[in-house]
């Protein structure tokens, strides 16, 4: 009888060893701990759990960690092993416009008063969330507003009448300024 | 003595018979994934050979639990599935390593599952060697 005992225990020890392997093989899911980013990001962590329409998620419903900092192996698959060590930390993020898709649509529209502002944006090496957290956060962001200072025409008088055309060329130099200026 | 081995006995069988209903119930019971295949297609942009998303194509399938794909680790560079219902992304983390032109397969797992008939947007994203996105396109479906 104690024989066939081990034998069960052995049995289920077996199965309940393989059926952790195979459970464990599929689908982990990366749990971020906030407390974590808040190490370094702890302006960010606070606002974003403090105010505004975002303070219901978490860092990774927006950013994908990337600094292998998974507690448990994902599957038995060990090439997430072989990830450089320079590999971005949680490179891979979520655009506002990927949830916020209506804005996209407006700023569309030529006469948009930000369109501008967020095609510029696209230009330079920064994402293009940059250009709504500028306005949409607490970040501080290096924002040099801009104004027309003068209003250029271009006039010329024929048997019809004079034709007067708006000049919004930067060209001659004297169209734009700014407020330090 | 020979009464206590009969209780470990039973308690052994017990659990391998719960052990057994719990991987068979996870084995048999399916759940919503939806896969995508997006064509991806090199195209020359500004002397740079550059990726361009010209066809997604979205479907709703199931799948067990067992194999129920959930937070993959990112991929750099990498085609990348976002979906979002109501200004949230609902699926896990989906990447597969981008290689160049041809068409990916992905199946991606729902962290949370809408209702029946709800309309998903299924955003399809290539991200270079840095993680940042050069390229994207978007479909719609009803899950």
């Amino acid at each position: 009888m104690k024989t066939y005992a081990r034998f069960l225990y052995l049995a289920f020890g077996l199965m309940a060893l393989s059926m952790v392997f195979v459970t464990a093989g599929f689908g982990i899911e990366d749990s971020c701990d906030p407390s974590n980013c808040r190490k370094c990001h702890v302006q960010i962590y606070e606002e974003f759990t403090t105010t505004g329409a975002h303070t219901s998620l978490v860092c990774d419903d927006c950013h994908q960690n990337s600094d292998l900092d998974y507690s448990v192996p994902v599957s038995f698959n060990l090439s997430w092993l072989d990830v450089p060590v320079d590999t971005p930390h949680s490179a891979i993020s979520v655009m506002c416009v990927d949830c916020h898709p209506n804005v996209l649509g407006e700023l569309q529209d030529g006469l948009e008063a930000h369109r501008r502002f967020y095609m510029k944006s696209l230009e330079l090496a920064v994402t293009p969330n940059a250009a709504c957290i500028a306005c949409h956060t607490h970040t501080d962001v290096n924002f040099k507003p801009m104004r027309k200072a003068y209003v250029s025409y271009d006039v010329s008088c024929d048997r019809n009448g004079y034709n007067v055309q708006w000049n919004e060329s930067d060209e001659l130099g004297t169209n734009r300024t700014d407020f330090a200026d | 003595m020979a009464g206590k081995d009969i209780i470990k006995y039973v308690v052994v069988v017990l659990l391998m018979a719960v052990l057994i209903a719990a991987f068979a119930h996870a084995y048999l019971q399916t759940e919503k994934v939806v896969t995508v295949s997006a064509t991806i297609e090199e195209v020359m942009a500004g002397g740079n050979e550059v990726p361009n998303v010209t066809a997604i194509s979205a479907g709703v399938d199931r799948i067990n639990l067992l194999k129920y794909p959930k937070d993959i680790p990112a991929n750099f560079p990498g085609v990348y599935v976002l979906m979002v219902h109501e200004g949230h992304r609902i699926n896990y983390w989906t990447s597969v390593p981008y290689t160049g032109s041809g068409t990916y397969n992905l199946t991606v797992g729902l962290g949370s599952v809408p209702p029946d008939g709800s309309e998903v947007r299924v955003i399809v994203t290539v991200n270079d060697k840095d993680g940042k996105r050069i390229a994207m396109n978007t479909t719609n479906i009803v899950l």
